[in-house]
């Protein structure tokens, strides 16, 4: 990967493959804020990849991507630890396989048109379509409260607070108090203010790549801090049941682990979460479901950059009792060693196989590339897999030693759907 | 072994069938650390009567082949998902109305191993009576799962109004009462007739030499006895051409109000290329019309017809035809924007700027598949369903042209349709 500086906290990476039949290009801005205003944040998004300065209607829109081989322009708001993002990202084919070789120039084109030049740059917002984008992202929320799995990951993500807290909390009373200048005034901050990775993933020349990036994307200048990681410190245990009508019972348990990507028994922590509910072999999926069928699915999963593991699964409620004594259960053994050796084994064998298929996915290219740049830790592929061979079941029960239930969440099935 | 090559695209894979009459391809990706490898056969939940070759038929309960492809993962040793853990590789599988698959991704150096255990598990049911029935609990929460989701749910019920007979009127995985029928009888019966080499394929994408993969699995063949393969084939019930009913009403636990138009299409009977071109000559025709590409679209919006959420899906197989129309609206706008748009679709026509775009975008679509080794793999393997290779598909829709699409349209026939509301049952 070659990394170029175009200017202060604004830096340029290139990673030359024709492994793929397209060019990704990602665009990752990172802030700190934590404010509560990621309905704010997700309705920008709406803005920016509905319309454009020069494309201003979704026809003009839909004819220029047809036409560019369905080349994609999208905008994401994602929260990993403390670190507000926001992620543009294009992929567009590789103009070598449709004897197009301005390709490439029209993406830096289009990412330019998108982002920096949005459709309030020389005239105001018309009002219809911000209500209707409004309208949108009210109807997005909604679905997703409708969706009981997600639901209930929100609401426990809620009470539990934090930064996990901030991204679970888009609500639609908030819609109601946003004008357009609320999303321009965050635009100019993120634009202004954020630092920025623009991660290229191709078949390419790298100096093509630099030139149109100094010609379409030359971000000024920017003072930032770059934080990423931090650790929870929710200390009372909470506990919330609620009900709705549904044929299924949600159990959403919260931990917090005490130990986060920068420690270096960190990699311990990844292997025994995949011991306990990660993998088929997994504790919690052999002894919940497989020896008991209890559920059809149960995961754990470690949030390494907040220090917290969320456990979810699908269950009868008559069988609440049970199943949550019975992660406990899984909890200790990984916590005393209480496992075979050959479960170790094959967990790190599955956890090294993953990360070395990492090279096969422009998007876990651009993940690693990017972690690594924030968060200096060192933590290439290799070296995570070498880390990852020297898991023991000692070093896991250390990573494991502070882990707390801090948070029990039940999204009840209705009593007549309990019949 | 036979080479087939896309030059335009840098993509090449080989052919090949071992005696037993198991097709082998093998899909060159030496760019890759991964190898992906499919394992399918034709049997999917469509399949609930089947006839043989000498006349003998086969019926069983709805939801048997997602049955069967959970029980493939036990043995007498253990349990298949824990070995293939064990060689560091992942495995899964799906059922599909059509197809069941099983497939497994490794970036170890060792492909040989899961390979072999791939194509041994597959080829070897192992069950219990005891096993069997703590299945059915697994399946019961995974199919609970899947009607308490508003999404998944407004599907299931739009195909059970449109259809009477056809096997898509049940759910995939079939209901918790008919899961509880299933024997291991039943399942061992269905599996005999069903998973024979004979006519099932494994497709292996990899970096890794075709001709040393292509030995593994014949070797590994070449070890195994097969009963005579017996040719089955589908029954599908007469399916009237009217829908089961014109509106249903569904209460659940929602905010949003969800709703489909589903028009049910005649069956025709076509050749396999034919119908595959039909099949693109619909799904761009809609495109161009009912999407942002028309000028109308933001009136639309703005007036109310549509939602940002409106979309259609359309299907032209072998059994079955139908185009459904979704969006979270009110149910009777979308059911006369639809019908009203539709007649004014069949005047206006696809124009010829239109059809070269959405060629564009889908030569980018398929030019993007063969970035994802699982994708490429399923994707063959649904175009081998279909009756086509996957190369001939991109060359199907490059071909198209204005005056075939134009005409597919003007004589679809939009009377047999049936509205579906998913609503809240708070009041």
């Amino acid at each position: 990967m070659e990394i170029v500086k175009i200017n202060e906290n604004v830096h340029l990476h290139i990673y030359n493959t024709d492994k793929f039949k397209d060019v990704s290009i990602f665009i990752e801005f990172l802030d700190n804020s934590n404010k509560h205003d990621q309905t704010l944040r997700n309705l920008l998004a709406l803005m920016l990849e509905d319309s454009s300065s020069l494309y201003n209607s979704k026809q003009a829109v839909s004819n220029l991507f047809n036409k560019l081989y369905g080349g994609g322009f999208s905008i994401s708001f994602d929260i990993k630890g403390c670190a507000r993002l926001m992620e543009v990202r294009s992929s567009f084919v590789n103009g070598k396989y449709v004897d197009d070789n301005k390709l490439l120039e029209k993406q830096f084109k289009v990412i330019n048109e998108f982002l920096l030049r949005p459709l309030w740059i020389d005239k105001e917002y018309p009002k219809e379509l911000f209500e209707e984008l409004k309208e949108k992202l009210r109807q997005d929320i909604s679905v997703l409260n409708d969706r009981p799995s997600s639901y209930s990951n929100k609401k426990a993500d809620l009470l539990y607070g934090e930064y996990i807290g901030i991204k679970a909390d888009m609500n639609i009373s908030d819609l109601e108090s946003i004008q357009v200048s609320d999303v321009i005034g965050l635009y100019n901050e993120i634009i202004n203010k954020s630092i920025i990775n623009i991660i290229v993933i191709g078949d390419v020349d790298s100096n093509d790549i630099k030139k149109f990036t100094k010609l379409y994307l030359n971000f000024e200048n920017r003072s930032s801090t770059k934080e990423m990681v931090y650790k929870s410190n929710r200390s009372e245990f909470i506990e919330k049941e609620e009900k709705k009508k549904i044929g299924q019972t949600i159990l959403q348990l919260r931990y917090k682990t005490n130990k986060n990507v920068l420690d270096s028994d960190f990699p311990s922590m990844i292997i025994g979460n995949g011991i306990l509910g990660t993998l088929p072999t997994s504790l919690l999926f052999q002894e919940v479901r497989e020896k008991r069928s209890l559920c059809y699915s149960i995961s754990s999963i470690v949030y390494g950059y907040d220090g917290i593991m969320k456990i979810s699964t699908g269950i009868d409620y008559s069988n609440l009792k049970t199943v949550k004594e019975l992660i406990s259960l899984q909890i200790d053994k990984i916590k005393t060693g209480d496992y075979d050796d050959s479960l170790l084994e094959t967990t790190k064998k599955m956890y090294i196989n993953v990360y070395r298929s990492n090279s096969d996915s422009a998007k876990s290219i651009m993940w690693d590339e990017y972690r690594n740049f924030i968060i200096n830790d060192g933590m290439s592929i290799e070296k995570m897999i070498d880390e990852f061979k020297k898991v023991s079941k000692a070093s896991i029960m250390e990573s494991f030693k502070n882990l707390e239930l801090v948070e029990c969440y039940v999204l009840r099935q209705a009593e007549e759907n309990n019949e | 072994m036979n080479r087939f090559e896309y030059k335009q695209f840098n993509e090449v894979y080989y052919e090949d069938v071992c005696e037993n009459g198991l097709k082998v391809i093998v899909w060159h990706k030496p760019l890759f650390k991964s190898t992906s490898c499919l394992f399918g056969t034709p049997f999917g939940a469509y399949d609930l009567q089947q006839i043989t070759d000498d006349n003998e038929v086969f019926k069983y309960y709805s939801g048997i082949a997602h049955f069967l492809e959970h029980k493939l993962f036990e043995s007498q040793e253990g349990d298949i998902l824990s070995e293939f853990s064990e060689l560091g590789a992942n495995v899964n599988a799906f059922t599909s109305y059509q197809e069941t698959v099983y497939y497994f991704s490794t970036s170890d150096e060792d492909v040989e191993t899961p390979l072999n255990l791939l194509l041994d598990f597959v080829q070897n049911l192992s069950i219990t009576e005891e096993s069997v029935e703590k299945e059915k609990g697994i399946i019961t929460q995974e199919l609970l799962m899947y009607l308490q989701n508003p999404d998944s749910r407004l599907y299931f019920e739009s195909f059970k109004s449109m259809y009477h007979n056809n096997p898509l009127k049940e759910d995939i995985g079939g209901s918790p009462e008919s899961v509880s029928k299933i024997t291991k009888d039943d399942l061992e019966e269905c599996y005999n007739l069903n998973y024979h080499p004979g006519n099932m394929m494994i497709i292996v994408v990899t970096p890794k030499d075709p001709n040393v993969i292509m030995d593994i699995i014949k070797e590994n063949q070449s070890k195994k006895t097969f009963p005579k393969y017996k040719n089955v084939i589908r029954q599908i019930m007469k399916e009237p051409l009217e829908v089961v009913t014109n509106e249903k009403i569904i209460e659940m636990d929602v905010s949003e109000t969800k709703c489909s138009f589903s028009i049910k299409l005649p069956v025709l009977d076509t050749s396999d290329e034919e119908r595959v071109k039909r099949d693109w000559a619909i799904n761009l025709s809609l495109q161009s019309y009912f999407s942002s590409l028309n000028s109308d679209y933001q009136k639309w919006i703005d007036e109310k017809k549509i939602t940002s959420y409106f979309s259609f899906d359309s299907d032209i197989g072998k059994d079955h035809s139908y185009i459904i129309f979704t969006d979270n609206n009110d149910p009777d706008t979308l059911k006369e924007f639809v019908l009203t748009q539709f007649n004014n679709f069949k005047k206006t026509y696809m124009s010829e700027k239109d059809l070269k775009m959405l060629k564009n975008k889908t030569l980018g679509y398929l030019l993007r598949l063969y970035n994802n080794l699982e994708n490429i793999s399923v994707s063959y393997f649904r175009d081998a369903m279909n009756g086509v290779s996957t190369f001939q598909s991109l060359n199907i829709v490059q071909n198209l042209d204005v005056d075939y699409c134009n005409k597919v349209i003007k004589d679809l026939d939009i009377s047999n349709n049936t509205l579906t509301i998913i609503k809240s049952n708070s009041n």
